[in-house]
């Protein structure tokens, strides 16, 4: 469990982080999206306790992470594979995590087993191409098998095969009960891995929702009564229950905001008899660069201390 | 629910930072490597400021005190000093350099106790190499001295043993210097230049105008070596034992002043 309250991170004139409120739930696989120079990396650095917050908290199973006892054992990160000495060995990067953590040797045979690394485990960490420092960074990530797992951009620089490697294992560790925070500014890449997604733009909060739901928000469906005369009834249900409706020909309506299924019930409730109920395929990705276009600028937001 | 047990009521303590520190140093080839450079280079120093004191003193080696070849010698474990301070600067400063001070501190977040593994492990590799070098030099000294077929000098002579002693003190202190230093400039070359300007303030020093050195000067480390040493110069000696703590609160002030900054900068 990751909880944010009010997270703020200035840095002299540029609010990175501003007043950001959330929780990362365990069990699910939660994204993290914003387009790039949104304040992922700065959240994250913020979770781990490498960045303080200039106000606000933001904790790790009740504590902020400077506080954990064993931090290793509760939460795995990997922000930056980049950053490794180049001149160690893969299983000397993780023998000194393990030596820090106070985790025994055995465990990292497991983990580079378990990442698929142990054949190059020998290798200098400057031989190795960024997928698999990606793997190696996640097998430091694994070490303390810890509960909350943390990744900044962890498909970058993947090929497919490693893309679906990461995937399905977010897919178990959330399976297996943890909470996984993912980050990304590609909804696309969230799209198939994450059950939730927090959605931040120049540090603030967007939305944070189930993904079936942002699914179905950015829908728009064609609905049509069968009786003409009925849409405009039809439309100020739909309307009551929080959808933007358009109006189209033949009494035709354009629905954003309510599942389709929820439209057909919204119906059957008023006795409305419908003629379509089309569901117009419409990506995440474009909900979500609606979602992060109104706030966005072109530069960053910046306010200036008078 | 109403109380909530830690999952984990122990973690990790000190121990576990200067384990993990002890494995980054062995893990790599530059620091050992110059941990071997600072010995190697110290005891052919050594040879070379002994057989060139007829050079550079004027005097042929027949014409010395045995005592003064040796001490000639010993001023190899000064070149390893100069070596062992890259060693320190390096073991901080490289965590800056490659970005594993961002893995480090997430291992690590008390980061007082990442300052004081590596002090540690510092201190230990360069008394380590400072001491062999040190017994190495005294007999590069008397080989020499014999190779010239002259009477060797007498190695239990206390002067010379506290000099060596002394001497094995530099390469430690500055060594220590030089990461403190790495720490707070977050770079090797930052360390570097510290420690080597520390090392040469005492001769910058006695360039002021005599009152103003006389106050300067034996707050230096220098001084604090020097008499510790055996070798202060009138306006640098104290008693050995006042020498020892300024060395001391030197160190103290160096760890803590990098300690706060690593809490209070974010990494």
């Amino acid at each position: 469990m990751i909880s944010a309250r009010g997270l703020t991170k200035r840095y002299s004139e540029v609010l990175a982080v501003d007043g950001l409120s959330f929780d990362v739930t365990p069990g699910a696989v939660t994204g993290f999206l914003g387009p790039n120079g949104s304040g992922k990396s700065t959240t994250m650095r913020m979770i781990l306790g490498l960045d303080a917050p200039t106000s606000g908290s933001v904790t790790v199973n009740g504590h902020p992470y400077r506080e954990l006892v064993a931090p290793a054992r509760e939460i795995g990160a990997l922000l930056d594979p980049r950053c490794m000495h180049p001149g160690r060995t893969a299983r000397a990067h993780l023998r000194w995590m393990a030596d820090a953590a106070g985790i025994g040797r055995r465990r990292v045979e497991e983990v580079l087993e378990l990442v698929g690394v142990a054949a190059a485990a020998d290798r200098r960490v400057d031989t190795f191409s960024l997928g698999m420092r990606q793997r190696l960074g996640i097998a430091g990530a694994l070490l303390g098998e810890p509960g909350v797992l943390l990744l900044d951009e962890p498909l970058n620089g993947l090929d497919p095969e490693g893309i679906r490697w990461i995937r399905s294992l977010l897919r178990e560790l959330a399976a297996g009960g943890r909470t996984v925070f993912v980050s990304s500014h590609l909804m696309n890449e969230m799209e198939e891995t994450a059950d939730r997604v927090v959605i931040i733009n120049s540090g603030r909060l967007v939305e944070a929702l189930e993904i079936s739901e942002l699914r179905s928000r950015g829908i728009a469906v064609r609905v049509g009564a069968a009786d003409p005369a009925q849409a405009s009834v039809l439309a100020e249900a739909l309307c009551r229950a929080g959808a933007t409706v358009a109006g189209g020909p033949a009494g035709g309506l354009t629905v954003r905001g309510v599942a389709p299924e929820r439209i057909g019930r919204l119906a059957l409730e008023h006795r409305i008899a419908l003629r379509e109920l089309t569901p117009q395929t419409h990506r995440l990705e474009e909900s979500f660069l609606e979602l992060t276009a109104d706030a966005s600028a072109p530069t960053a937001r910046t306010e200036h201390l008078v | 629910m109403t109380t909530t047990l830690a999952a984990h009521p122990t973690g990790p303590g000190p121990r576990a930072a200067l384990r993990a520190e002890h494995t980054k140093f062995w893990s790599v080839r530059t620091l050992p490597g110059l941990a071997v450079t600072a010995l190697v280079t110290a005891v052919v120093m050594a040879l070379l400021f002994a057989v060139s004191l007829p050079i550079t003193q004027g005097t042929a080696i027949a014409d010395l005190a045995p005592t003064t070849v040796v001490e000639a010698a010993l001023v190899g474990v000064d070149v390893a000093a100069v070596v062992l301070i890259v060693l320190g600067a390096l073991f901080m400063g490289s965590e800056y350099s490659s970005g594993l001070a961002q893995p480090t501190f997430i291992s690590t977040p008390r980061r007082g106790r990442v300052l004081l593994a590596k002090a540690a492990v510092t201190v230990v590799v360069a008394a380590g190499v400072a001491l062999a070098v040190a017994a190495l030099c005294l007999l590069v000294g008397q080989a020499v001295l014999l190779g010239s077929d002259l009477p060797g000098a007498d190695l239990g002579d206390p002067g010379l043993l506290r000099l060596a002693a002394g001497s094995v003190l530099v390469p430690v202190f500055y060594a220590l210097i030089a990461l403190v230093a790495a720490t707070l400039t977050r770079s090797t070359g930052g360390g570097i230049v510290a420690a080597l300007v520390l090392l040469a303030l005492p001769t910058v020093l006695g360039w002021l105008p005599g009152p103003l050195a006389a106050v300067l000067v034996p707050a230096l480390p220098a001084a604090a070596l020097h008499s510790i040493s055996g070798t202060a110069a009138p306006v640098e000696a104290s008693p050995a034992g006042a020498a020892a703590v300024l060395l001391l609160v030197w160190v103290a002030a160096g760890l803590g002043a990098a300690a706060l900054r690593l809490r209070a900068r974010d990494a």
